[in-house]
């Protein structure tokens, strides 16, 4: 191995570098001092996140073990500008006093996450994968947990960890059939030599299974609502976002690569999967109060939405789904980053009717939050409209004309419940709504750069163009 | 720099400078010069378009322009006008500012107010110039959804039900719509070269008409919720009943017609073999709108649910005479979508008007208001003779050619449904006039009336702009006729050539 | 040997049975170890000596003694599973004997691939598998120090004193 091999890991290696340089930090300094960690970590992701995106190399390590091509640096840079959002959105929340004594646990818990999400969409064969998934999930189990003294965020941190183990029992089981069928983890070796036979199958599914654990697909989706709503808004957020984006990416690179060989089976269960995901999403999302709560719901049905992209396996899919991800980093992370500001100022208000007539007192805030909602609801001007656009471009480009009507007629209903705030917001009346307050400069940094790239991103066509080009398929 | 793209840049302008005002004046100002900016282009158009006609310029799109947005969907901003979208265009700058000028005096949240409007005109303003379908789709529910939180927080009586009725369903119709977009695009291009929005591109293929009798419900469905095609028209009541004056007229006056021409220009001019196969199914629908409009209208006792469903009854037709597909009735079609256009605006601005002064929109609670306000009165019988089609207006003209165009049908089932049609003629006499009695003529029945006001110079301006526009092409039909019978050429060549 | 693995299987299956049936939650702990060491068997029959061992000492050895250890803290020898109503049991029964029966199917069928090297006795010896650690999967192997760390700052993390609250 050569020196500048490491080229290729860079992401990683400089996401490992800066979780080293927090934990001395974080040896080295005093209490008095350690309000200084926050402002650092946040520099160091931001220089992280400029340097992915210098050019760099490509090509794979470990005799295929890990693999770097443009695709996948994209989508680690992606993930990297969600986290960093995360980090920025987080500042003000970890000024309080029950969490200033533990602040650059939460940093370096969320930069390992972020190590292992880079591993995984990295990986090239299913040892790796499987590590990074681990790495991606258990320190979110104790970042749910981050206030210790509220019972729903324990039970968050609980739910999840036994959630994350099950579901990786699952997928261990498929992996291990997997590895007995055909006699190695290499993604490329298990591509070619996959074929249909039932015990393949039934690794198949059981890999599916535990994935759409990971990403909430219906059946599999119990587990959302409840740790959303308990876990704290910025830890839900980045579990909303950057979690689910990387287990996005990576199964749709594997549903392409190593189970090519029977697309025409995973096609038939992703379309009866998307179809019950977008649709029972949406109709939970409908009666919740609390607002976590219903953009857990919310998020499930848009990974109905995300999966559209996958079924059709075509290139065009695959770039409408990392294009997508990003879009929905920007509204999704827009909408909890209100919805965190708004919960600190007023004491952990975060039920709808909370809201009403919250324009006429917060009118920034209000306008922001509408902006998110309607990005996610697919509203033009802002970016969720072209994002949306362009995964429905991907369906009706194979044909599956009933799906896309499914799939428009589920955009009407999110279209409802994603108008219910805005009324809260704009029309309902209110004794007494939440007082007028100043965000500080973190947060209000964190939702211009969500409101910027809800902007750009949908009519700037390069960045869609640019993705284009990397794109793959089957 | 094209010309036809200040029709989205001017609003947006605004907008921008609306967001600087200090107070509601200014904000008013401001929208009003804008507006004002924006129907001199409109008139600028018209004049400009004419002499290129003049000039011997026979394309079928004038002062096109094209910019590649996406290029490896080929998806486009292209934009271009042929007569028709040139009359829509100044149809719509006339109501526009005569909303503004009919909601002076709004002074709740005046800048939201205004700024949503005019984002609602520019939807409208880029649709009409688009002729991409992507682009077109974009400013379609660009227009529609600022209509959720004009209703919602200006409307009156249930107006966040209204509101979210009305959006719902518009949207639902914008969704059915996309499929048909979708269907269109995959199949713009058999030969397997390059796909594409591009209407005039689409308009040289023909569509594998298995293709189209599946999509063009899809299409024809998804405008015909805006146009308020029975039985999807029932956003339109709760909407325009619960909406604030110059929402009513916008919508009314200029969305409704987002429908008609969507119908027109993309659903039949785009798929004309389905059009002539599934054609009559649609043509029934219409006919039911054109007579249950009017006379659910005659049923209402509320001012602004009797204008609602005259508009149900008049967009029919519009649909209605679409689906004939000849030259004359189509010609009728859009005469009617301007005619209708501008006076159910007028008729809204009166309604806004009047309740603005009596606080009821009961007819029944008011009587004898030609007395205590003459001007609004005036204009009311104005507005009402246009409606029931009085020569010298601009409703004869279109219903005359409507169902001249109808008429040239001979089968059974087309004279059935253009003789059932033509029977909501006499219908719509009989409302109007019993409004107009009630409303108007006879004692004063409440006290309280005797001293209301007359129209301020504002509202005497708004109403005197659209009442002039529609007697001037009453009394001068022909050069309108004219500019939208070439545009249609092209139209009715594609339309017959397949048969 | 074919004697023994099927003796050492049927250990296995049955410890394994005994765990989930036996109602006092010490009991089921017993026959889990019975259960691993049986698997341990099973690993030194295939040649791999050190899984073996490992198992033994990571999984008999430490993880259920901690597991002993809890349940007497937590004073559970009693036993007090909670009530489950009479549906649940027969849909988690019908669920779970049809996953057992589609998977019977699924194996039943299945190819059997050949054993890379029946011959190389040596494969599961600590140099070979320390060899192919440190060689082959080398990645792996470093990834999984970061996640041992970051469950530890985690695990830190929750259990630290709160400064402010005493």
């Amino acid at each position: 191995m050569r020196l500048e091999d490491f080229l290729l890991m860079r992401h990683e290696l400089l996401l490992t570098l800066i979780a080293i340089i927090i934990l001395i930090a974080e040896i080295f300094t005093d209490d008095f001092k350690k309000q200084g960690i926050r402002p650092l970590s946040i520099i160091l992701m931001a220089i992280v996140t400029i340097v992915g995106f210098l050019p760099a190399p490509t090509g794979t390590l470990f005799g295929g073990m890990y693999q770097a091509t443009d695709m996948r640096l994209m989508m680690k840079n992606i993930l990297n500008i969600g986290a960093l959002i995360v980090f920025i959105q987080s500042a003000s929340w970890l000024k309080s006093d029950d969490n200033q004594n533990k602040v650059s646990e939460f940093f370096l818990l969320l930069i390992s996450t972020l190590i292992g999400m880079n591993f995984m969409i990295s990986s090239g064969d299913f040892l790796m994968f499987y590590l990074g998934l681990e790495l991606a999930t258990i320190p979110i189990a104790a970042l749910a947990a981050y206030d210790r003294y509220s019972n729903k965020s324990s039970e968050a941190g609980i739910k999840l960890i036994l959630i994350s183990a099950l579901s990786s029992g699952i997928l261990l089981y498929g992996i291990s059939m997997i590895y007995g069928t055909v006699g190695s983890v290499y993604f490329d070796k298990v591509s070619v030599a996959y074929g249909a036979t039932p015990l393949q199958i039934m690794s198949f599914i059981f890999f599916f299974t535990g994935m759409a654990f990971k990403i909430s697909i219906v059946p599999f989706h119990l587990w959302t609502a409840d740790v959303y709503e308990g876990a704290p808004v910025n830890v839900t957020s980045y579990l909303s976002v950057v979690s689910k984006g990387a287990a996005v990416f990576i199964f749709s690179i594997m549903l392409v690569t190593v189970f090519q060989n029977i697309a025409a089976m995973w096609k038939d269960v992703m379309w009866i999967t998307a179809a019950i995901t977008m649709t029972l999403g949406n109709l939970f999302a409908m009666r919740q109060n609390n607002l976590k709560r219903f953009l857990a719901f919310s998020s499930i049905s848009q990974a109905g939405f995300i999966m559209l992209g996958i079924i059709g396996g075509s290139e065009l899919g695959m770039a409408a789904v990392v294009y997508y991800i990003l879009v929905y980093i920007f509204s999704n992370l827009g909408a909890f980053g209100v919805i965190a500001a708004i919960s600190n100022a007023s004491g952990g208000k975060e039920n709808m009717s909370d809201y009403d007539g919250l324009y006429k007192t917060n009118p920034a805030l209000s306008l922001t939050l509408t902006l998110a909602l309607f990005s996610l609801a697919g509203i033009p001007p802002v970016a969720g409209f072209f994002g949306k656009f362009f995964l429905f471009t991907a369906v009706a480009e194979k044909g599956y004309w009933w799906l896309l009507t499914i799939a428009v007629l589920n955009t009407i209903i999110s279209l409802y419940y994603y108008l219910l705030p805005v009324k809260a917001m704009f029309i309902n009346k209110a004794e007494t709504s939440i007082a007028y307050f100043k965000s500080d400069g973190w947060t209000k940094v964190g939702l211009i750069i969500c409101v910027a790239g809800m902007v750009i991103v949908g009519f700037a066509s390069v960045i869609f163009e640019y993705i284009r080009t990397l794109s793959f398929g089957l | 720099m094209d010309f036809l793209s200040l029709f989205v840049i001017v609003p947006f302008l605004t907008v921008v400078g609306i967001v600087f005002c200090k107070d509601f004046k200014q904000v008013r100002l401001t929208a009003a010069i804008g507006m004002t900016i924006q129907l001199g282009l409109a008139v600028a158009l018209i004049f400009m378009y004419l002499a290129e006609r003049k000039a011997g310029n026979m394309a079928e799109m004038l002062f096109m322009a094209d910019y590649v947005w996406f290029p490896s969907l080929n998806i486009r901003y292209a934009i271009g006008v042929d007569g028709i979208s040139v009359a829509m265009i100044g149809l719509t700058a006339v109501v526009v500012i005569t909303g503004i000028l009919a909601s002076w005096e709004v002074q709740h949240l005046s800048r939201e107010f205004f700024i949503s409007l005019i984002l609602l005109a520019t939807g409208v303003f880029g649709f009409f110039i688009t002729i991409d379908l992507f682009s077109m789709f974009l400013f379609y529910e660009l227009a529609v959804i600022p209509m959720y939180l004009l209703i919602g927080l200006w409307g009156t009586g249930p107006k966040e039900y209204s509101a979210m009725k009305l959006t719902l369903m518009l949207m639902g119709g914008s969704a059915l719509l996309l499929v048909g977009i979708f269907g269109l695009y995959f199949n713009s291009n058999p030969d397997g070269g390059q796909l594409t929005f591009h209407i005039l591109e689409i308009s040289k293929v023909h569509i594998d008409p298995m293709a189209q009798r599946f999509f063009f419900p899809f299409t024809f469905v998804g405008f015909g919720v805006l146009g308020a095609m029975f039985p999807l028209h029932t956003w339109s009541p709760d909407g325009h009943s619960s909406a604030p004056t110059a929402v009513s007229m916008l919508h009314a006056g200029v969305l409704m017609k987002l429908g008609g021409y969507g119908c027109f220009r993309v659903a039949i001019f785009l798929m004309p073999d389905a059009a002539h196969e599934l054609g009559w199914i649609f043509l029934i629908l219409t006919t039911i709108s054109v007579v249950y409009g009017a006379f659910g209208a005659i049923q209402q006792k509320d001012l602004k649910y009797i204008n609602a469903y005259s508009s149900v009854s008049h967009c029919g037709l519009v649909l209605f005479a679409i689906l004939m597909m000849n030259k004359t009735s189509m010609n009728g079609a859009i005469l009617q979508m301007i005619s209708h256009g501008l006076m159910t605006a007028l008729f809204f601005a009166l309604i806004g008007m009047i309740y603005g002064r009596t606080h009821t929109r009961l007819i029944n609670e008011m009587g004898g208001l030609m007395k205590i306000i003459p001007f609004l009165g005036v204009v009311y019988v104005i507005a009402g003779l246009a409606s029931l089609g009085l020569p010298g207006l601009s409703g004869f003209v279109a219903e005359m050619t409507i169902f001249i165009g109808s008429f040239q049908h001979t089968d059974t089932f087309h004279r059935v449904c253009t003789i059932v049609a033509t029977s909501s003629i006499v219908i719509t006499a009989v409302y109007i006039l019993r409004v107009v009695g009630i409303l108007l003529m006879g004692p004063i029945k409440n006290k309280e009336f005797e001293n209301l006001g007359d129209a301020k110079w504002f509202e005497r301006l708004s109403l005197g702009t659209l009442v002039v526009v529609i007697a001037s092409i009453g009394l001068a039909p022909l050069w309108l006729s004219n500019m939208i019978n070439d545009s249609l050429v092209p139209i009715i060549e594609k339309l017959t050539m397949n048969l | 040997m074919t004697f023994l693995f099927y003796l050492l299987a049927a250990v296995a299956i049955l410890s394994a049975l005994m765990v989930v049936f036996s109602r006092s939650p010490i009991n089921s702990v017993i026959f889990l170890i019975i259960c691993f060491l049986s698997i341990a068997g099973h690993y030194i029959l295939l040649n791999a000596q050190f899984l073996a061992v490992v198992h033994i000492i990571v999984y008999t050895g430490a993880i259920m003694v901690l597991f002993l250890f809890v349940i007497m803290l937590l004073n559970l020898n009693t036993s007090n599973e909670p009530h489950k109503s009479q549906l649940t049991r027969i849909t988690a029964v019908i669920t779970g004997g049809l996953l057992l029966l589609v998977l019977i199917a699924a194996t039943k069928d299945a190819v059997l691939i050949q054993a890379k090297n029946p011959a190389d006795y040596n494969i599961g010896l600590v140099k070979q598998i320390g060899q192919t650690l440190f060689k082959q999967f080398l990645l792996p192997f470093e990834i999984s120090s970061v996640l041992f760390i970051s469950a530890m700052v985690g695990a830190v993390m929750l259990g630290k004193k709160d400064s402010k609250k005493n």
